[in-house]
């Protein structure tokens, strides 16, 4: 699915992107005795949206940790139905993250709340990333229980 | 009652195959729904957001992203042949390199699932080619796999110091003399089990009239360069000189130098590629993570900690007795749930506990990763099982039985440090 492939590719420039700006603040540091301020707060800020651009494409290729022990002893239809159930989880999980997303996002848009240190970022922004999550795990979600519907339709043909 | 229910629909849910950050957050929102109305549905995504909104955090993807730019490299050949090299005089060498492997991959991956997936594809077939039972091979890769949740930089001990607010590097610097008592166990079982079998077979892994394996003519400036770079990230870390988080970056900078100078197999798309795969390894253990932070924000509204603390200190158990008490219940948890889960589940509730016997936060950190060691080779659960039995394509049962003998090693090391604090605390008490 190429927007999975464009937001895991975001998520991996995060990562590369968080490496080098402590390394270069390690590296001012000690050589320049020179401190960025932010750094911290800047790659902690990257973590919620690191892990929401990725959660999506975990969900599309059935990567998260679970423990299938008794579905592998189901027939074929009973894990075509588990395997549904599973993404009316996702699919849950999405709509809770997005709607008390929301509301936390207009909340500190409301009241400007700003981060506590000196860089002052407003929260809004910030936290924008959670509903952004949500939203992401209820579109990959849909999209599997719709495809997963059209390969049960052709398999009853 | 309503803590009862909520671990009754997490184990439903679990059962069900339903992933573990999705059975502990539904089971959660479920549980807060219920003692606060539809508001509570609220405040779940502040709870997600202040859990992943932490900077030591940020340690996790930076130490996979070292891994994998490494696993891109010939690094673990050049390891395991050099180790070969060293060791091949004695009885068991195969094996040993393949502990000696595990041991620094450990240290550059802070992964068990990544330690044991190398050393599948690394090590089996020398071993086996050296004469090795498949049930040996299999049991040995397991256990060395699983030495990766203990060598610094370990994850799970990185998310315990978070969820425990105690030092990281504290934790690291505890976690090696009980590391060492592994690796010398192992070694030790290694070595036993091979004269065992040289007595009962023809072929043996003894020595160098067998065929050099053409990795073993790797050279050895590059080993050194492959040994240096965790080396040096430890010891940023231990003298102070960095963070873990900064440990991280410095780690994979590092990495990424090694793999374009020493290996020349640096590029942009490899680069790519694995910041990719650790963005997703990460976001496995965050979304956990994440579940986990609901479960353990329910405990705290119910209070349960606290019921819970009252009850233990009824029966009037001494410190022992409740440390084994614990140590045994994580066990049979292990048998049954993943290991990240086991950590972000039970820490929560078993701190006040901690704080109530005056049992040292490092002390039980390192002991309870050792027992979540245990569980990665325990079935049926056991992750370090599985991937072998992929990786391999092994019977599970061969895989089962091979890595048992080093279960009841691994719970004779958890015994000597119940018993022996100073194995995991004397190197915290020097920093």
């Amino acid at each position: 699915m190429p927007l999975n492939r464009l937001l895991i590719s975001l998520s991996g420039f995060i990562i590369i992107g968080m490496t080098l700006l402590i390394f270069v603040g390690i590296t001012l540091r000690y050589c320049f005795d020179v401190v960025i301020v932010g750094v911290d707060e800047i790659v902690s800020m990257l973590i919620p949206l690191l892990v929401m651009l990725s959660i999506s494409s975990l969900i599309s290729n059935h990567q998260h940790i679970n423990i299938d022990l008794l579905i592998r002893k189901l027939s074929t239809q009973q894990q075509q139905l588990t395997a549904r159930f599973h993404q009316c989880c996702h699919l849950l999980v999405g709509l809770i993250l997005l709607v008390s997303g929301v509301g936390m996002v207009f909340f500190s848009w409301r009241y400007t709340l700003l981060s506590p240190s000196e860089l002052g970022v407003p929260d809004w922004i910030v936290q924008l990333s959670i509903p952004l999550g949500g939203l992401l795990m209820v579109v990959g979600s849909l999209k599997n229980l719709r495809s997963s519907k059209q390969n049960t339709q052709r398999g009853q043909l | 009652m309503i803590v009862g229910l909520m671990i009754a629909g997490f184990i439903l849910l679990l059962l069900m195959g339903v992933p573990i950050y999705a059975a502990l957050s539904l089971a959660s929102i479920a549980a807060l729904v219920f003692i606060e109305g539809w508001m509570g549905i609220d405040q779940v995504a502040d709870i997600v957001f202040s859990r992943l909104d932490t900077y030591m955090f940020v340690a996790i993807p930076l130490f996979s992203f070292m891994a994998h730019i490494l696993s891109k490299t010939d690094a673990v050949t050049d390891l395991y042949s050099g180790i070969q090299r060293l060791s091949r005089r004695f009885t068991g060498s195969v094996g040993i390199a393949t502990i000696g492997v595990a041991t620094v991959f450990s240290s550059i991956s802070g992964s068990s699932v990544a330690t044991s997936m190398t050393l599948s594809q690394v090590s089996i077939p020398p071993m086996l080619r050296h004469g090795y039972s498949k049930r040996a091979a299999y049991g040995l890769v397991a256990a060395g796999g699983t030495l990766g949740i203990l060598i610094p930089p370990s994850i799970a001990l990185i998310i315990y110091g978070v969820l425990a607010d105690v030092s990281i590097a504290g934790l690291f610097i505890g976690a090696l003399l009980p590391a060492l008592l592994l690796i010398m166990l192992f070694s030790l079982f290694t070595i036993f089990q091979q004269r065992h079998a040289a007595k009962n077979t023809v072929v043996t892994d003894t020595n160098e009239d067998l065929p050099a394996d053409n990795a073993l003519k790797a050279p050895s400036f590059r080993l050194f360069f492959v040994i240096a770079l965790p080396v040096a990230v430890m010891t940023g870390l231990y003298s102070g000189a960095f963070t873990p988080t900064e440990a991280g970056a410095a780690g994979a900078v590092g990495a990424m130098l090694l793999a374009a100078l020493v290996y020349q197999s640096f590029s942009i798309k490899s680069l790519n590629e694995s910041a990719q795969r650790s963005a997703q390894t990460s976001c496995m253990v965050f979304s956990i993570i994440v579940g986990a932070a609901l479960f353990s924000h329910v405990m705290v509204v119910t209070e349960f900690p606290t019921l819970l603390v009252s009850i233990v200190a009824s029966w009037q158990l001494d410190e022992l007795t409740f440390l084994f008490g614990v140590m045994f219940i994580i066990l049979l948890l292990g048998m049954l749930l993943d290991g990240a889960a086991i950590l972000l589940v039970t820490t929560p509730i078993v701190l006040p506990l901690l704080d109530q016997y005056g049992i040292d936060r490092v002390w039980y950190g390192i002991l309870l990763v050792i027992n979540l060691e245990m569980s990665l080779i325990s079935p049926p659960v056991g992750l370090n099982l599985m991937v072998i039995k992929g990786a391999a394509s092994a019977d599970i049962k061969d895989v089962i039985i091979g890595a048992f003998p080093y279960v009841l090693l691994m719970m004779l090391a958890l015994a000597l440090i119940i018993v022996f604090p100073g194995i995991a605390l004397y190197l915290p008490g020097q920093l």
